[in-house]
């Protein structure tokens, strides 16, 4: 029941986000050139935030990073970037990961 | 407009139809979210949520990242407040998301504009942002927005049930808790165009990385708010963007 709770807030919280420039009337004419430039820069810093979070912190705690991890990334970016496809990020990816774990470089 | 946007630009005017052109743009992010998708159903079962509470969490909160947390939070023993501030802070960009939303259907009725609003998730935003830049007819852009939609969040949910069903048979070796920092490095990859977007991806991070015992959960918003901010004040004339499949086979 606690977990039922926890989703339904969490969702209500998540729809306002989502919601919140619609109910403020921020349409088209309204978005400036600027804001849409701020608008743009959020994927990059939020995913490098998210990427740097996943190997460089334990329960917000510092940690040294992995290297299977690390070169994993690193691959995946490297793949994506040569192709263009973001698919590319797993199909690369996980066989480093596993290929570096293998060989057993943690 | 960069390499990627001509190579989404060309597919758009060859296909017309806007469900192929969603199926065709979305399939690499829909594939890329099968291991994530298990990820976050297996995470389900170990943190000892029933089947229904699991996929009652997925279909609401339709956003992988903040269920993961939530779900970490709550199978650690967190209180509902935590699991809840926890997944608003990570689906916080979801406000810039929804300007998106808000500009793109921006002459619909107000409760189709919230219904749409619903689902969006990083994925969908990225594409339609590319998509709607070349796109004007209202129906295509709401056509092809719910076919992104249903696909992945189709995918993503059918991932986590599959996950939830097999539990404890998965194993840790398969690496499944590297598929979303790896599905999140090809979407930043690709978001990388301008030196700004470089500026404010690094800063984010190290804001994220070097607050993390002082910020907490805080340190995911503020860290972006921060990026935004600075990457904001960089000039923007380098073009990093990577190039696209069609151009790099042709």
């Amino acid at each position: 029941m606690t977990a039922v709770i926890a989703f339904t807030l969490a969702a209500l919280v998540t729809f306002l986000l989502r919601s919140s420039m619609t109910l403020a009337r921020v349409g088209a004419d309204s978005t400036s050139p600027n804001m849409r430039s701020l608008i743009a820069l959020v994927s990059p810093a939020v995913l490098s935030a998210m990427i740097a979070s996943a190997l460089l912190l334990d329960h917000s705690q510092v940690v040294s990073p992995r290297i299977a991890e690390t070169l994993a990334i690193g691959a995946a970016m490297l793949a994506v970037r040569r192709t263009g496809n973001v698919s590319a990020a797993l199909a690369i990816g996980m066989p480093v990961y596993w290929l570096a774990t293998a060989l057993g470089i943690a | 407009m960069t390499m990627t946007d001509i190579a989404v630009h060309r597919s758009a005017t060859a296909s017309g139809s806007p469900r192929r052109a969603a199926i065709d743009d979305t399939t690499p992010f829909a594939l890329a979210l099968i291991p994530f998708g298990l990820a976050v159903g297996g995470a389900s079962a170990a943190a000892g949520l029933s089947g229904t509470t699991a996929l009652f969490g997925a279909i609401v909160l339709l956003a992988g990242a903040a269920q993961l947390a939530a779900i970490e939070v709550l199978g650690s023993g967190g209180s509902v407040f935590s699991a809840v501030l926890v997944a608003g802070l990570v689906n916080l960009r979801f406000v810039f998301y929804g300007t998106g939303v808000a500009s793109w259907f921006d002459s619909l009725p107000l409760r189709r504009r919230l219904l749409l609003a619903f689902p969006i998730v990083d994925q969908t935003f990225m594409l339609c942002q590319q998509r709607f830049e070349h796109e004007h007819d209202l129906a295509w852009r709401q056509r092809y927005y719910v076919s992104a939609t249903v696909l992945l969040g189709g995918t993503f949910v059918g991932c986590q049930v599959i996950a939830y069903r097999l539990g404890s048979t998965l194993p840790d070796g398969l690496g499944l808790h590297l598929a979303a920092p790896l599905t999140f490095a090809g979407m930043l990859t690709t978001s990388l165009k301008r030196r700004g977007d470089v500026v404010a991806g690094t800063i984010a991070a190290s804001i994220v990385i070097a607050g993390s015992s002082l910020l907490g959960p805080l340190g995911l918003p503020l860290g972006v708010m921060a990026g935004v901010s600075v990457g904001a004040l960089t000039p923007t004339k380098q073009d990093t963007s990577p190039p696209s499949t069609e151009e790099a086979t042709s």
